[in-house]
């Protein structure tokens, strides 16, 4: 490992690098493939370690003898990474090792050793201490349980007359046929994880310890340490539970019912148990949001000396970090100055970083506005939640009577609540606060999505759609009739308030 | 292509997909956003596939089409690589996928060694998000020193990984 270069790439992650250490390394990247090995490994690194260090206790730790709670079928509840792709929660597996096991490591991964009461396989009796491999088909004995042990030290319990089939393969996979079985598995590694499936369900372990519970009406999953992901399959929701936590799925009857919407802001919890972006951050995901300005407030700076009657006039509003874009409509006589990028543009300061939207025109003197500079914030979508959105533009009083989405076709949205008071208006000249809330829940027929919109912590809007989570989809906040028809939302804030 | 070969190939090569976004974005929160558009857009695609390529060519190949356009949005920024570093960084990450997907394993291990001190340091960076003056605070070092201590965990912890790599080949 060259140390020098390691340096670079350490620079380059930090954000420290200079301008000439960047353009060292970048090109040392085109050259070199050793140097992009040593560059992908560290930036494996930095990208496995959230994940990581997210488990539970340290290695150290005793095993918990596997819970006397069976599986009993899995439905609802199933894994599936496909749907979790579609909700882009790609990123949210996690997998830590506890102590590795004192088995032998020719043994081929999905090998079993019978090491507690009786079973038989294929029809032969089994007696503890005996090994075999898969495929075939393992019963415990009825009013008994068998418990065996993976090479890796995962545990497998049947319980009570259990039947497994086990697939044949490095991967350990069973089609759980009748009864109850418990896991207790270590973190798996990629290509040899435990695949459970039953005739409704499917579920993929990655490393973990956890009790489930099912019952006619619900499921219950309970998550000692490490993360498990599970995927409703009435609803589609994916959810990732981390130790420590618990989730719970209704069955598919009309009368049970999820949590009933309220209007009391507190209770009105999203039921998406992960963040994201880790804790004390929420950062908002993907949308646009304008602002428009319906004249500029600055007065002409210069007379245009090349173009005899003319003026010129400039505006410039500082705005937030972020990735912005802006457009102007002008009479086609105006014509832009300092700028190859037409009347507005967003400049970015290279001395000091700030951003600013300018508005520079050249104009003839004595023609007035209109002049309309029209200002996006290009944002990134959150589906688990939005809170906190801010006039981002200084003191610029701005109206809001309203809040609406704009859903894309075929997305029904049914409005349950609007305040209009007008002591509940924003306050003019200050910041003001928009949450917007999103919330699941069970209709009595089917799972839908409760959006909720508070203007400084008061609820303005609550509307109710037919679908069952937040999709990625461009919003707008419009304000109707005032000053301003849209606002411009900030960026990174805490979650907790 | 059926479902649980799409799972399957998802397994095989999230990570090492991850790392190269990680790798162009020097951003955690941009890669997995970027993650997020890549296995969509592979999703939705899914139809067109054919089954005689290859799975991680073409995930790939996607993957640098979105970090180009990402780039494309980040042009002002003087910190981000070049077009050329980044398709040579995703032939690289590829063509390494298994290499780096088997670094997990290890990464584990090696954490489970860390002194008390730099498990805790790495636990309140990267598990909890916390800055490296919050950090400092709760251990009653400077924010200097914290960063210090990262720094020296990581090159340790890189280290360890390689070292079980080429001892478990």
């Amino acid at each position: 490992m060259n140390e020098d270069r390691q340096e670079w790439i350490d620079a380059y992650f930090d954000g420290t690098a200079s301008q000439e250490v960047l353009q060292q390394l970048d090109r040392a990247l085109v050259e070199d493939e050793d140097l992009r090995i040593q560059f992908l490994e560290t930036a494996n690194l930095l990208a496995e370690l959230p994940l990581v260090v997210c488990g539970e206790e340290p290695v150290s730790a005793p095993l918990l003898a596997p819970s006397s709670v069976g599986v009993r079928g899995w439905q609802p509840l199933a894994l599936a990474a496909c749907a979790a792709l579609l909700l882009g929660l790609a990123a949210l597996f996690s997998s830590w090792r506890s102590s590795v096991p004192d088995v032998p490591v020719a043994d081929a991964p999905s090998a079993l050793t019978l090491t507690e009461g009786s079973a038989q396989f294929e029809g032969s009796p089994l007696k503890e201490g005996d090994r075999f491999d898969p495929p075939g088909k393992l019963e415990a004995k009825a009013g008994a349980t068998a418990v065996f042990r993976y090479p890796d030290g995962s545990q497998l319990t049947l319980e009570d007359a259990a039947g497994v089939r086990l697939e044949s393969g490095a991967a350990k996979k069973l089609f759980l046929e009748q009864g109850a079985l418990v896991v207790d598995v270590v973190p798996q590694l990629p290509g040899v994880e435990m695949i459970i499936e039953t005739a409704n369900s499917k579920v993929t372990v990655l490393g973990t310890r956890y009790r489930l519970a099912t019952t006619d009406s619900e499921d219950l999953l309970q998550v000692d340490y490490g993360k498990v992901r599970v995927l409703e399959k009435v609803t589609g929701l994916v959810s990732t539970v981390a130790g420590g936590g618990s989730y719970r799925v209704s069955a598919t009857s009309p009368d049970q019912a999820g949590p009933e919407p309220s209007a009391n802001p507190a209770q009105g919890v999203p039921q998406f148990p992960a963040k994201l972006y880790g804790q004390g951050e929420i950062r908002l995901a993907y949308g646009t949001v304008k602002k428009k300005y319906p004249q500029p407030q600055f007065p002409p700076r210069a007379y245009d000396f090349h173009r005899p009657g003319w003026i010129r006039e400039t505006f410039e509003a500082a705005l937030p970090e972020g990735d912005w874009e802006v457009s102007a409509s002008t009479p086609q006589k105006y014509q832009p100055f300092h700028s190859s990028k037409g009347v507005a543009a967003i400049q970015q300061s290279t001395r000091t970083g700030k951003t600013t939207a300018a508005l520079k025109l050249s104009r003839p003197a004595g023609d007035g506005p209109p002049v309309r500079m029209r200002l996006r914030k290009v944002l990134k979508w959150d589906y688990f939640s939005l809170k906190y959105l801010y006039q981002a533009l200084g003191d610029e009083p701005f109206e809001l009577s309203s809040l609406c989405l704009d859903l894309p076709e075929g997305i029904e949205e049914e409005e349950v609540f609007k305040q209009e008071a007008p002591e509940l208006s924003p306050v003019r000249g200050k910041w003001n606060k928009v949450e917007i809330q999103y919330i699941r829940f069970w209709d009595g027929e089917r799972w839908r999505l409760e959006v909720r919109r508070y203007l400084n912590g008061e609820l303005r809007t609550m509307t109710r759609l037919n679908i069952e989570r937040a999709p990625p989809l461009l919003f707008e906040l419009k304000s109707g009739a005032g000053l301003f028809d849209d606002i411009a939302i900030g960026e990174v804030f805490p979650a907790e308030e | 292509m059926e479902r649980e070969r799409f799972l399957e190939y998802y397994q095989e090569i999230q990570r090492p997909l991850r790392a190269y976004l990680m790798g162009a974005t020097r951003d955690l929160h941009d890669a997995d956003d970027l993650s997020q558009v890549v296995w969509q857009v592979l999703w939705k695609k899914l139809d067109q596939f054919d089954d005689s390529r290859s799975f991680k060519g073409w995930s790939f190949g996607i993957a640098r089409l979105e970090v180009l356009k990402w780039r494309q949005s980040k042009a002002r920024s003087r910190e981000v690589l070049s077009e050329t570093a980044l398709e040579k960084l995703s032939d690289t990450s590829r063509d390494q996928a298994e290499h780096l997907s088997a670094r997990h394993g290890f990464l584990l291990d090696c954490i489970s060694e860390l002194a008390v001190l730099s498990r805790r340091v790495v636990d309140l960076k990267y598990g909890e998000g916390r800055r490296s003056r919050e950090i400092g605070e709760l251990i009653s070092r400077s924010a200097e020193a914290v960063d210090m201590l990262l720094s020296r965990t990581r090159k340790h912890l890189r280290e360890c990984v390689k070292r079980k790599t080429l001892e478990a080949r």
